[in-house]
């Protein structure tokens, strides 16, 4: 999602720590304040959750699932409306549910940064949950005109390492009273998996947050699919080029190991021209197509990805399994015979790297 | 008139021709800048113009003993006091003198003119220089001095290459007197050199222009970015390298409709300019007309201009932030 004019209103910070070996739950530690934050370290903060909620194949749209009083919505929905002591007092529930839904001790602790703010034109209110973990490092210091190294043991927040979760909810219709119709939700997971999409991360969106993945999945991916495929054929190159574009889709939904279908993603990795990648972004944006990740379900495309299909301007036909397409066949373009006005026709030689195993 | 009664009206009246000089000097350097606003005098003209008096001596060789058929020498030498101004260009000059033929404060003659004299001896080449004799048009005061009117000055307007010429040349051969000696191979060698130097001046006339015909797309952007800047961000533009450094690297992405775009862009997304305005004080991008073209070029075409950026990623990242869009 483009967090356009991301502005942050009020933050507070609080910690919630690991279980006992007992698996009982430590009654986390609480922000006494708002914090007070300078110029950098504003547009420091804004910039990374900017980076992680932007197109990214880890920002995935949700759809909210539990909306009882005590359910995240609901204190989200509380915090955008209430003066500032109140906030301080009201964002500890916050705190309390991430606690109550760390039930396992594999789970560590970590600070709970807790902020308002609104984005976009005109201005949408937006409220933001960060889980960070704490992790180490060191700061250089200079100490009577020497170098040393000190240690920092509570470092959170830095660009480089992704550790840490975002929820995000989003305040669709003000005017409207039933909490999942008002609110949009997204998360940021840098450690959600191909392999484990929902495990590794289920106590933070189900538990805390109280999301689910959306169900409208498998009509994305396919819409995704579709959409791609549309552009491909819309471009302006040799159709010989295209073969590869096809393949590389292909590819991206059934062999990449990502989670997630994501234009930027999808655009970076297979369209090395920076032109043509803003181009196809700004072709998906125009039909519609989300600018969050989708969870990848390939069921609805599952058909079209099983054959690929060559039509040449003759009727000659070439069907083949589109997995694995590059090493079946080989597609060039040749020169072909001249016609008596020297003309040379541009012919495509088809080579199939195996024997006729049946013909009709 | 004899040598001591010229030489001791000279030297009450030295501070007037001063003063005239002076006059003269900062009146030009100020039409420069009213004739195109972004000419910098400073750099247009490139050595300083300080007005000269002329020689107690010289002045008396000239009015008494070069044979100068003078009936009142003392009114007649219109040099006593001269201010030079040395430029780049031939096109310079003709800008000159545009300014000095426009001067409200004298009235103007040319004394000698060498694009005149171009015509008149095609075959010749030999010193070249505009001269103007400039001459109050009444009594001017500046400070405690009366300037009276009909006071000349002598204002010469050269090329660099000419002034080098002319240096070389100055006190060898062109002020020689007739009949001296002077071996023709010198001559020649001279006489060539005047040749190359007017080559030269109309190569650099060409290789500017041609400059000025591959960037012209570049600085009608800029031309248009700072309109915009001081229009709708309300603060003055800056205006140092990083504008042709951004413009340069990102060329193929200005549109002719870059003036619309643009003011659409900032209707739409009017936030843009409260934070230009906010970090203008503390940071030296968001002063640079520059900052409007990255936020259209970074709203349209992310990855593109990050691909072709010339400067730190961290002067734009802001810029990245601020649309909701992360850098790669």
């Amino acid at each position: 999602m483009d967090l356009v004019n991301l502005q942050i209103g009020r933050v507070i910070l609080h910690e919630v720590f690991k279980r006992t070996d007992e698996r009982l739950k430590v009654e986390p530690q609480y922000g006494a304040g708002i914090e007070a934050l300078d110029g950098p370290a504003l547009d420091a903060l804004r910039e990374r959750i900017v980076a992680a909620m932007s197109r990214s194949d880890r920002c995935i749209e949700m759809t909210i699932s539990k909306s009882e009083p005590a359910s995240m919505v609901a204190v989200a929905s509380a915090l955008v409306n209430t003066d500032e002591p109140l906030y301080i007092t009201e964002s500890r529930r916050v705190a309390d549910l991430l606690a109550e839904a760390q039930r396992s001790r594999a789970i560590p602790g970590g600070i709970v940064v807790v902020f308002t703010g609104s984005f976009g034109v005109p201005v949408k209110r937006l409220v933001g949950v960060i889980k960070a973990e704490v992790h180490t490092g060191f700061q250089r210091d200079l100490r009577d005109g020497r170098f040393i190294l000190k240690f920092l043991d509570k470092l959170l927040l830095t660009p480089q390492t992704k550790l840490y979760k975002i929820g995000l909810y989003v305040e669709q219709e003000p005017a409207e009273t039933k909490l999942t119709e008002a609110w949009r939700a997204f998360i940021y997971d840098e450690t959600m998996t191909a392999r484990d999409p929902y495990g590794a991360a289920q106590y933070f969106y189900d538990g805390f947050l109280g999301l689910t993945f959306p169900t409208s999945s498998a009509r994305q991916t396919k819409q995704f699919h579709d959409l791609t495929k549309t552009f491909i054929q819309s471009m302006e190159i040799p159709e010989e080029d295209k073969v590869a574009l096809h393949n590389a889709l292909v590819t991206y939904l059934k062999v990449d190991q990502s989670p997630t279908v994501e234009v930027t993603a999808f655009a970076t990795s297979y369209f090395g021209d920076p032109a043509v990648q803003d181009s196809y972004e700004s072709f998906m944006t125009v039909k519609g197509f989300p600018d969050t990740a989708i969870n990848k379900d390939l069921a609805d495309v599952e058909r079209s990805l099983r054959l690929r299909r060559l039509v040449f301007r003759n009727q000659v036909r070439v069907i083949a399994p589109a997995e694995g397409f590059d090493n079946l066949i080989k597609i060039e373009a040749i020169g072909g015979e001249p016609n008596p006005n020297g003309d040379v026709p541009r012919w495509t030689l088809v080579t199939i790297k195996d024997r006729i195993a049946n013909q009709e | 008139m004899n040598e001591t009664e010229f030489l001791a009206r000279w030297t009450a009246e030295k501070e007037i021709y001063a003063a005239w000089g002076n006059v003269v000097a900062k009146e030009v350097l100020g039409g420069i800048r009213s004739l195109d606003s972004t000419l910098d005098p400073e750099i247009f003209v490139k050595i300083s113009p300080r007005p000269r008096l002329k020689g107690d001596d010289s002045l008396l060789g000239k009015a008494f003993h070069r044979g100068k058929p003078y009936a009142d020498p003392y009114a007649e030498i219109e040099d006593k006091i001269g201010v030079r101004f040395v430029v780049l260009l031939a096109s310079d000059v003709l800008k000159l003198q545009k300014v000095v033929e426009s001067g409200q404060l004298w009235h103007w003659s040319l004394d000698k003119d060498y694009e005149q004299d171009r015509e008149q001896r095609p075959l010749e080449f030999a010193y070249q220089s505009k001269h103007y004799v400039l001459r109050a048009r009444e009594d001017i005061t500046d400070g405690c001095v009366t300037i009276p009117s009909q006071t000349p000055c002598e204002v010469q307007l050269r090329t660099l290459l000419q002034h080098a010429h002319s240096e070389l040349t100055h006190d060898n051969i062109y002020k020689v007197q007739s009949g001296t000696p002077v071996s023709s191979t010198v001559q020649r060698t001279v006489a060539k050199s005047m040749a190359l130097i007017e080559a030269v001046d109309d190569f650099f006339e060409r290789a500017i222009q041609q400059l000025g015909e591959a960037t012209a797309a570049e600085r009608a952007a800029m031309q248009s970015l700072s309109q915009l800047f001081q229009k709708f961000v309300g603060l003055a533009p800056g205006n140092d390298k990083s504008n042709a450094l951004v413009l340069h690297a990102l060329r193929q992405q200005i549109a002719p409709d870059l003036h619309a775009q643009i003011e659409t862009m900032l209707q739409g997304k009017p936030f843009i300019l409260d934070n230009i305005r906010a970090r203008y004080g503390s940071i030296h991008a968001f002063r640079q007309p520059w900052i409007l073209f990255a936020y259209l070029q970074v709203d349209r075409q992310p990855n593109q201009t990050q691909d072709n950026w010339p400067l730190t990623p961290s002067e734009i990242s802001p810029v990245y932030t601020d649309l909701g869009k992360r850098m790669n």
